[in-house]
């Protein structure tokens, strides 16, 4: 507006005066018959089409959402106060949509597309509907490529393939925004375009976010879609489908997007508080009858395509808080058929230090391992059985371990390690390399004489060793992906190596401790560090 | 307007279609939902239920008697204040005149111009929109000031807008939009 030149100004003016008498505007209209909680009753508008923009007076905008005999049902975005009874409401002939494309990345914007941030104006043409038909089954080929999310024991014994809908579900605080903050800021670098879609969720947690991602530099290929717990039900309603209208840009321009919608049990619930008021009957815990096709066909728009139409991917990892973890309440069951497996965090493993909180044992993924790549399949393949042994004897012998048989005490001593391998701090994603060498040394036995308490020393004392001294290991593996006999020699050379080095250490260590005596330093040393995990923003 | 209206309108246009005596049963139609809306007296005697059918029929008909009501009229109130729908009154006679527009092919149309339209005007945007609509055009006018110039035609839930008022506005939102 500011820099409109005067001369485009009568150039706009001459050209409406001489079109003059043809510009006769068509309107439907409607006139408002009840207005209320974010919802409004219109009479009128007869051939208004289901899912509808309708322009309301003082620039609100509306989705017909119930199309009935003599009214129409609609949900209004915006400041809904300023309309009254006997309003007039025009038809706009649009399904809602959202300003897609590349502009986008890096802005925070609210689920009509609108910017949140002090960035200025988004500079798109393009729009795409909020509501589209998924693709079919011939549009689509079997998911093939790894998503990294950088976290050991989601790449090793539940990854995740580009194209898949990935569930993370857990109670309150539990580390499920933790999960997917590592997983964007593991993208840096990549290809991946990462989608944050924050539901129903305390403007201060939002921030928080954004900060985190800013810091980490992960805002250059970010897009946060935040339609926050003040927001009204409508725009809490839209969100996921606008995060996923934009994701589905770079999925038809043969890119590679990621969608978090964080989270769907908010979303389910301003769902129903629409359709309450909408007077749709409730069914069960009162959701609508729809509620599962809302959320599914939501999370079928998520696909892989095939190479014909550019092989672009959309990922899905939607986000579910259970209630005392309670997963067979209905909107968790729900969500668990529908997505193609699940990650559960557990409060008793975060707890008891285990982070991420990840339960090996009922967290599956239907479909990535034939994303996974090679050398980690290699290397993964027993870690699960292992785990699954480990957890069944650790039941049997809480009580005391004296009178078990030497294999059940080695197979314990083992399952120990592996745990404190699987931890992880928050915000350190390790690069699949690796993740492979620290699950290669713990599954060949390299760890066995190690300490339980030492073994996250060895892992973090191990990758600046490699780096420095054998940077041929992850080099060869990076470009091959998969370990064949020489690159294995190579690695044990390598550990064999390292394991020395520090078995040195550990030695001087003790020789230290034990002339110094029991300080506190040492206490210190030996009880677990408090993680970063705490301070993360729970939802 | 409620379904309950649209059938007991769609009922009255029936039997007034099928015997052809649309007009007569509007005018008498008209003529009594005045005369109810007016009087209190007839209205609380017909709606209160202190008084048995019996005497509310002799009320009715005295009344259709007296204003000489087309009998399809007189049945159709015998079954309003049987039914207890009198207080949709209005709204009836609303639907029954859309009702029976609907089938004569009759559209109504609502004028409002800047300043009052001659004559001649009036005959040619009538004609105008008839043959944009293929139908009858049974149309209102109304002046209305504001619109500084031109006229805005109402087609029942579709609106053309040829006012002034209208361009400036748009012409207003297209120079925001640059």
């Amino acid at each position: 507006m500011a820099n409109i030149k005067a001369d485009e100004i009568t150039k706009i003016l001459r050209e409406q005066i001489e079109n003059y008498q043809q510009t006769v505007e068509v309107d439907e209209i409607g006139s408002v018959i009840s207005v209320g909680d974010g919802i409004a009753r219109v009479h009128g508008l007869e051939k208004c089409m289901a899912g509808e923009m309708l322009a309301f007076p003082h620039d609100v905008t509306g989705i017909a959402l119930n199309l009935e005999e003599d009214q129409v049902g609609v949900v209004l975005l915006g400041d809904y106060t300023q309309i009254k009874e006997g309003d007039i409401v025009k038809r706009t002939n649009k399904i809602m949509s959202v300003p897609v494309g590349d502009a986008l990345v890096g802005r925070v914007v609210d689920p009509l597309g609108n910017p949140l941030d002090d960035k200025g104006p988004i500079q798109t043409d393009q729009r795409l509907p909020l509501e589209r038909l998924a693709p079919g089954v011939v549009d689509r080929q079997p998911v093939r490529e790894p998503i990294q999310t950088g976290i050991k024991s989601i790449d090793s014994m539940i990854p995740i393939g580009r194209g898949q809908r990935e569930l993370i579900i857990g109670d309150r605080q539990t580390g499920k925004t933790a999960i997917i903050l590592d997983t964007i800021i593991n993208q840096r670098g990549g290809d991946m375009i990462c989608i944050y879609c924050a539901i129903g969720q305390k403007r201060s947690t939002i921030a928080q976010v954004i900060k985190t991602l800013t810091d980490n530099g992960a805002m250059d290929y970010t897009i946060v879609v935040a339609a926050s717990a003040t927001e009204p039900a409508t725009m809490q309603y839209i969100a996921p489908f606008a995060a996923c209208a934009m994701g589905e840009y770079f999925r038809d321009s043969k890119r590679h997007a990621v969608c978090f919608y964080d989270d769907l049990s908010k979303h389910a619930q301003s769902y129903r508080e629409i359709s309450l008021l909408l007077r749709r009957p409730p069914g069960r815990e009162a959701f609508p009858g729809d509620v599962f096709f809302l959320h599914s066909r939501l999370l079928e728009r998520a696909a892989k395509l095939n190479d014909q139409l550019g092989a672009g991917s959309l990922t899905a990892l939607p986000v579910i808080e259970t209630q005392a973890g309670d997963v067979s309440a209905y909107i968790p069951t729900n969500v668990i058929s529908i997505t193609d497996g699940q990650i559960y965090l557990e409060a008793d493993l975060f707890n008891a230090g285990i982070r991420p909180a990840i339960n090996a044992g009922i967290s599956v993924s239907r479909v990535g391992g034939n994303a996974q790549i090679k050398a980690m399949r290699q290397v993964a393949g027993t870690l699960r059985l292992d785990m699954a042994q480990y957890r069944d004897l650790a039941a049997f012998a809480q009580f005391g371990t004296e009178q078990l048989d030497k294999a059940t005490q080695a197979q314990l001593a083992r399952g120990q390690r592996l745990v404190e391998v699987l931890k992880q701090d928050q915000y350190q994603p390790l690069m699949v390399e690796q993740q492979v060498l620290i699950i290669f040394a713990a599954s060949n036995r390299y760890l066995d004489d190690i300490e339980v308490v030492e073994v996250r020393r060895f892992e973090k004392e191990l990758y600046p060793f490699i780096e420095t001294n054998y940077p041929n290991v992850i080099k060869t593996l990076r470009e091959k992906k998969a370990i064949d006999d020489g690159l294995r020699d190579e690695i044990k050379k390598a550990l064999d190596a390292f394991k020395e080095a520090f078995k040195a250490s550990m030695e001087e260590a003790k020789a230290d401790k034990a002339s110094a005596g029991k300080t506190a330093a040492a206490v210190a040393e030996a009880t677990p560090a408090p993680m970063p995990a705490e301070k993360v923003p729970a939802h | 307007m409620s379904a309950v209206v649209q059938r007991y309108a769609a009922a009255l246009a029936d039997v007034a279609a099928e015997r052809k005596i649309g007009d007569v049963v509007r005018r008498d139609l008209d003529a009594f939902a005045e005369t109810f809306s007016s009087v209190a007296d007839l209205r609380n005697a017909l709606e209160s239920p202190a008084l048995n059918a019996e005497v509310k029929r002799r009320v009715i008909e005295d009344l259709a008697a007296a204003m000489k009501l087309d009998s399809a009229v007189r049945n159709f109130i015998f079954l309003l204040v049987d039914h207890r729908r009198t207080e949709l009154l209005p709204e009836i006679q609303q639907a029954f005149r859309e009702e029976l527009n609907a089938r004569l092919g009759i559209v109504e149309a609502e004028v409002t111009s800047a300043r009052e339209l001659s004559a001649g005007e009036k005959q040619e945007l009538t004609s105008v929109l008839e043959q944009r609509t293929g139908k009858k055009i049974e149309a209102q006018f109304q002046e209305d000031g504001a619109l500084l110039g031109g006229a805005i035609v109402r087609l029942g839930s579709t609106i053309y807008d040829g006012s002034v008022r209208d361009q400036l506005n748009r012409l207003r939102e297209q120079l925001e939009m640059e």
